[in-house]
């Protein structure tokens, strides 16, 4: 356990910022330069990089003071840190191959960033270097109804887009719960999921083309509007290669018709055995609903105390099942989800009759996540997947770690497509608990693994899981990933550490103790 | 070769080595030496380790229902059969999920789920006899693709053997997966070349309820596709969305007995639903239909659906069974422009006097073009690819020659260009198949 804190910035920097968000860890080992250091230890002074990159983007476009930076040390995934050494904003292609081209030529390490709203550490720049915010490459090039495709730009907001298309009644599939403030880009280096993606898929799905600057600065089209490009589908593999592949600077998306009708219910449980049996009993009537959520007694109670929306707080479970497409049969298969629920002791199920009451039922979940910082400071989420069929026994051991560990995990989560998010409440500034938290999400994903699932979801590996790989991946499917790797980012400046396991068969405690304490 | 044969005999068995009759097995008119059909997944990686050592060519092969896909093969020597690797190695219907071996065929795959009132949302043509390693090989879709999409949207794992026998595998078998790299996307469509698929898993649908059809005759082609857009654009959600032109029309009338006025362009759209959304669509879709000047419409369901379905999705069969196909290409453009490519084509038809059948997946921008009249010369032949390719370009997508005669496909480029990031996948080969033993020469660019 080798951390020092502050040690980059002068104390006044950090002075009382409290909280995850604002504490700087150091830990040594882990690059984190007072001056700019090339990959090869050659130094070169930082003023000159920043002249050289303001000369690309202008000098209102480049950040370099140590307080600027601060934002930038880390993303949604704020347990582990690193500060870049400079920041930059372009706002064309030209301009993101002309700063490839100079961070390769100087071999500075470098990384792509959108919102920093990933929760696997994608955007955290590990050796320093420069970021490359997309934030001001956020323009919608073309929306063409008559193809159903919309081209953009990387920094994009997820919501933006659907926003834009609403009015001729289309919209963006893919829905993180972060899609008010995430990015296409991000979504697409993290092939990003969400409530929605049980009928429809995830990114990848979405997805039909790119521009991409690769990490010499070549730019390349992959795909098009077209659906079967030619040759290998490398549109399919950049999707979700956690941005150590190349910087994406435009996309080109599916757009899909707004379902005509959509019916909302809110099924409250007495228990979650009850929830879980209810969720497998549906897709075995061989309904697949638009979406299937499900929260906990622990969510129910945060959720319930920040918006007031009505959830009893003494249930066990709720399920928010959501059906969409034509109005013609539907209350029939609301019908029969009904009788689902009733099977298994469903206490009540109430059904949205407007746009209001479905929006209040939604509220819940999408405020689920901040709703929990009124039972925690901090938080570890995890994103673990798991055969639906073994819903009920992967959560009653995690009912139990969370016992063994003296830890509340209240659990919020995709239910239809088996996507878990149990969240592991803890507290920083107790060292112990942080020690706990990550053993205990370890376990967690254990489970996961161990009955057939995986560990992650939706968030990606970055550097959270990127030791548990060898759990789901033999030293040779880890192989066959290297090689592509190296074919896109031979030099390894682009995003590097990420991925792929650090230590050869150490598990991953080490990592993480040695990061936090 | 013949101490090869021996370690091969050693690796499978006596009986699983066949070095006569292997004229069956020829590629491009290139007669193998052997056919060699593994039992285990082992098994293969010993025979991959073995060809790369020796330098020998392999060709992965499941029924040989598509091998007329792709160029001329540098070096055939091996044929690598995958029809012994048959088995459903895990079912669990409640996780709509499945694992099977490369080796079954589609249909006896979908036999097994519709029991339990689940399939497979793939449906390629030559239904009966594809394997899904082939099909996944060859990426092959079929019609439903408007509603399902394809192979790259359904798998959730596969199993793949590279050259020096190396296993290794990409995602896992629950439905949602974002570990590692999505592996997946790169063998699906790569006709082997980065190596042999042994196992796959796939996420599967709930049979839809209802299936109904909707046929509707057109005098003309701009009111057809003005039918199509109207389709696309709206709120419907067709399983299918279907376009011939009259001679493709006339072929598909003739099989189904079904009566509509001579030289109509067709509009086809199928719903997969709960049975009332799956009667409001088809009514929908009439009015649609009627609105943009449909003589006749039809809708189908029961018995006769099925069997229309089957001629769509098997249209590959009828043409290439009912006229003398010399020449099929598939071409891949945005969906708005298939108009525009069926009155290239129509133009062609006439100035070249090789008679066409047009079949589009019109609501995914998919293209088949069937061209008979084998006399034609080869320089014509040549000649009409290129226009056609250059059309499909010009309109943002691509074009791809299926099936051709020796000396035409020994004349021109089989795939197209695939642009600037043609390096990477050069790239990508060199890292799987250093020396370039899978299938060399049959793919894009010559990998």
């Amino acid at each position: 356990m080798i951390v020092e804190e502050g040690d980059y910035f002068p104390k006044k920097a950090t002075e009382g910022l409290t909280g995850i968000h604002f504490k700087y860890i150091v830990v040594k080992g882990l690059r984190l330069s007072r001056e700019p250091k090339t990959k090869q230890g050659v130094f070169m002074d930082k003023k000159k990089w920043v002249t050289e990159l303001a000369k690309i983007v202008g000098v209102g476009n480049v950040l370099s003071a140590r307080e600027d930076l601060i934002v930038y040390e880390c993303d949604g995934h704020t347990i582990d840190k690193a500060p870049p050494d400079v920041v930059v904003f372009p706002t064309s292609t030209q301009q993101v191959v002309d700063i490839v081209k100079f961070a390769h030529r100087e071999k500075i390490p470098f990384i792509g960033r959108g919102a920093g709203t990933g929760l696997s550490g994608g955007a955290l720049p590990l050796q320093g270097g420069i970021i490359i915010e997309f934030c001001k490459m956020n323009r919608i090039l073309e929306i063409d109804y008559e193809n159903k495709r919309a081209v953009v730009e990387p920094g994009v907001v997820n919501l933006h887009l659907s926003e834009a298309l609403s009015e001729q009644g289309y919209y963006y599939v893919p829905d993180p719960s972060s899609q008010a403030s995430c990015t296409i880009g991000g979504n697409i280096a993290e092939n990003s999921g969400g409530p929605h993606t049980l009928k429809y898929g995830v990114t990848t799905n979405h997805v039909l083309g790119l521009e991409v600057v690769l990490p010499d600065g070549e730019v390349i089209q992959v795909g098009g509007k077209m659906e079967d490009p030619l040759g290998y589908d490398l549109t399919g593999i950049l999707v979700g290669s956690e941005g150590t592949f190349g910087l994406v600077t435009k996309a080109m998306v599916r757009i899909m018709r707004k379902p005509e009708a959509v019916k909302t219910l809110l099924g409250i449980f007495d228990t979650v055995d009850d929830a879980s049996s209810t969720v497998s009993g549906i897709i075995a009537r061989g309904i697949i609903p638009g979406a299937l959520e499900m929260m906990d007694n622990l969510v129910i109670q945060a959720v319930e105390a920040a918006t007031q929306i009505g959830y009893p707080l003494d249930a066990g479970a709720v399920l928010i099942i959501e059906l969409d497409g034509f109005k013609e049969g539907m209350e029939e298969l609301a019908d029969q989800i009904i009788q689902v629920c009733k099977e298994n002791r469903v206490r009540e199920v109430r059904v949205a009759r407007s746009e209001e009451e479905r929006a209040i039922i939604w509220k819940g979940r999408k405020g689920a996540f901040s709703a929990i910082g009124r039972l925690s400071p901090t938080y570890y989420t995890q994103d673990g997947v798991i055969p639906r069929t073994r819903l009920p026994e992967v959560l009653r051991k995690i009912a139990e770690i969370s016992q063994k560990y003296g830890l509340r995990i209240p659990n919020v989560f995709h239910a239809g497509d088996g996507n878990l998010h149990p969240l592991i409440l803890f507290d920083l500034r107790d060292k112990k608990q942080v020690e706990k938290a990550l053993e205990a999400g370890r376990e967690i994903l254990k489970v996961c693994v161990d009955v057939g699932g995986s560990i992650t979801g939706e968030h990606g590996i970055g550097i959270e899981k990127n030791n548990y790989m060898p759990w789901i991946f033999t030293p040779e499917d880890l192989e066959a990933m290297r090689r592509v790797k190296a074919v896109f980012n031979p030099d390894n400046l682009l995003n590097p550490g990420k991925v792929f396991p650090t230590s050869k068969g150490c598990s991953a405690e080490a990592k993480f103790y040695g990061k936090v304490a | 070769m013949d101490n090869i044969i021996k370690e091969l005999i050693n690796i499978v068995g006596e009986p699983h080595l066949l070095t006569s009759e292997v004229d069956l097995y020829k590629v491009e008119g290139r007669v193998p030496k052997a056919i060699v059909f593994p039992g285990t997944i082992p098994e293969v990686s010993e025979i991959l380790a073995l060809a790369d050592k020796e330098g020998i060519s392999v060709i992965p092969r499941g029924s040989g229902t598509k091998v007329y896909l792709g160029g001329i093969p540098k070096r055939v020597d091996l044929v690598l059969s995958l029809t012994r690797l048959n088995q459903i190695l895990e079912y669990e219907p409640a996780d709509l999920t499945v694992m099977t071996q490369a080796g079954i065929t589609l249909a006896d795959l979908q036999s097994t789920l519709a029991q339990r009132g689940q399939f497979l949302a793939l449906d390629p043509p030559f239904a009966s006899k594809a394997t899904i390693g082939g099909i996944l090989s060859t990426n092959s879709s079929g019609p439903c693709r408007l509603l399902y999409g394809t192979a790259r949207d359904l798998v959730i794992g596969i199993k793949v053997v590279h050259p020096g026998g190396m296993v290794t595998k990409g995602g896992g078998k629950v439905v949602k997966n974002v570990a590692g790299y999505d592996m997946n996307k790169l063998y699906i469509g790569a006709l082997g070349t980065l190596g042999v698929i042994v196992e796959a898993n796939f996420k599967l649908r709930p049979l839809p309820r209802m299936e109904k059809t909707l046929w509707a005759a057109f005098p003309s082609l701009s009111t057809a596709f003005e039918a199509v857009t109207r389709i696309f654009k709206s709120e419907l959600s067709p399983a299918f969305l279907e376009l011939f032109n009259p001679s493709a029309g006339t072929l598909l009338n003739r099989v189904m007995k079904i009566q509509t006025p001579e030289n109509s362009f067709i509009v086809a759209m199928g719903a997969d639903e709960v049975p009332e959304a799956a009667e409001r669509q088809v009514t929908q879709a009439e009015r649609f239909c009627k609105e943009s000047g449909a003589t006749d419409t039809l809708i189908l369901a029961g018995e006769v659906e099925r069997k229309l379905r089957r001629s769509i999705r098997e249209f590959f069969t009828l043409a290439t069974t009912h006229t003398r196909t010399t020449l099929s290409c598939k071409a891949s453009i945005p969906p708005k422009t298939v108009g525009e490519l069926f009155q290239i084509a129509d133009k062609m038809e006439k100035r070249y006097e090789v008679p066409g059948l047009l079949q589009a997946h019109a609501g995914n921008g998919i293209v088949y073009i069937y061209f008979s009249r084998p006399e034609t010369p080869v320089e014509t032949w040549v000649k009409i690819i290129e226009e056609l390719r250059t059309s499909a370009v010009n309109l943002g997508g691509n074009l791809v020659v299926e099936l051709a005669p020796i000396d035409l496909k020994e004349r021109i480029d089989i795939w197209g260009h695939p642009g600037s990031s043609f390096r990477l996948m050069q790239g990508i080969k060199a890292q799987f198949d250093p020396h370039n033993i899978l299938n060399p020469g049959r793919f894009v660019g010559g990998l």
